[in-house]
């Protein structure tokens, strides 16, 4: 059940109120950097005194749909494309698909609180834009895509990622720049004089019928 | 960011007209008869309505190619010193400046407009 703390009782109680209730949207990129945005006509320092700047941008939510079927709940939310100025960040990492948002309600006569009124946690699982809006999808994360377990023995896929540029993966470690990319079977490792590195394990018997002795 | 020219003439005091560009209250009303009410925004901008009386036409000129080339009528915003209280005001235009011809004579023009707030 949604707890409300003692000052947003007391504003919602309000008959009449100069208080805002601001929307606040907290994007985190690949690069662990933050978009933070808020439904409003003002940027919004929140909490006071963090130093964390929320930009004023128009923005949109659809309602939260929830259903008996045990869906997951779906909420879309609509950000104004007019000026274009997200495009970068869609373009630069998939339309940014994945990344975790964080959604807060907080009041502006009490931005002084750290803790939000409302405070959910969602991925963006969809991403559409046109002339006008980027709509995005935000949804809890599809367990049945998590791979589990998380590390597995392959013949011969490398599990490491192709260290271009260099200081990717220093697991990989190649360094001779010769190549820009890498398909990780050890067949490519081989040409690549990495082969030592392997992130696979070619050890392992393939083709024919084989017993445990557990 | 692009500054208003500077025309030769000020605005006239009638015609001048202040308002806010939006009034931000959301109203609830409760079956108790009792209304409940907050804004939406913590900022609400203003708007003004500007009128040049009799405004040569080389300013007249200067104004129409400031509002078509320079800023594209209300696409950009630009900085604005409100004569009468002297502050610089980030605005772009709202309603579009409309010529009109002062008298007999095409050497004055009056120009009407509407500039609001970012």
């Amino acid at each position: 059940m949604l707890s409300l703390s003692g000052a947003a009782i007391a504003e919602k109680n309000k008959l009449s109120s100069s208080g805002v209730w601001l929307i606040l949207l907290d994007i985190t990129l690949a690069d662990d950097n933050h978009v933070l945005l808020v439904r409003n006509n003002e940027d919004i320092e929140w909490p006071t005194g963090s130093g964390d700047t929320y930009q004023k941008f128009p923005f949109d939510l659809d309602d939260m749909k929830e259903d008996k079927a045990g869906e997951h709940i779906v909420l879309n939310v609509r950000v104004s494309n007019v000026t274009r100025s997200l495009m970068p960040y869609l373009e630069a990492d998939k339309g940014l698909v994945g990344r975790s948002v964080r959604l807060c309600v907080v009041h502006s006569d009490h931005l002084d609180l750290e803790s939000p009124e409302i405070d959910e946690y969602f991925k963006i699982t969809r991403t559409t834009v046109d002339v006008m809006t980027v709509t995005f999808e935000f949804s809890a994360e599809n367990l049945f895509n998590i791979q589990f377990p998380t590390d597995r023995f392959l013949k011969n896929w490398c599990r490491f990622r192709f260290n271009y540029p260099l200081g990717t993966d220093v697991r990989c470690g190649y360094s001779e720049g010769v190549y820009l990319e890498c398909n990780k079977t050890l067949a490519a490792c081989r040409q690549r004089n990495n082969s030592s590195r392997f992130g696979g394990f070619p050890g392992i018997p393939g083709g024919g019928v084989y017993t445990s002795n557990a | 960011m692009t500054d208003f020219p500077t025309l030769s003439e000020n605005p006239s005091v009638e015609g001048w007209e202040e308002d806010l560009a939006f009034d931000p209250t959301i109203r609830s009303s409760f079956e108790g008869g009792y209304v409940q009410t907050r804004a939406r925004t913590t900022r609400i901008p203003e708007k003004w309505k500007i009128k040049y009386e009799v405004l040569p036409t080389a300013d007249k000129d200067i104004l129409k190619v400031f509002q078509r080339d320079t800023v594209l009528v209300g696409s950009s915003s630009f900085n604005w010193t409100n004569p009468i209280d002297s502050v610089v005001y980030e605005v772009r235009i709202a309603e579009k400046f409309v010529f009109t011809p002062t008298g007999n004579t095409i050497d004055f023009w009056t120009c009407e407009g509407v500039f609001e707030e970012v």
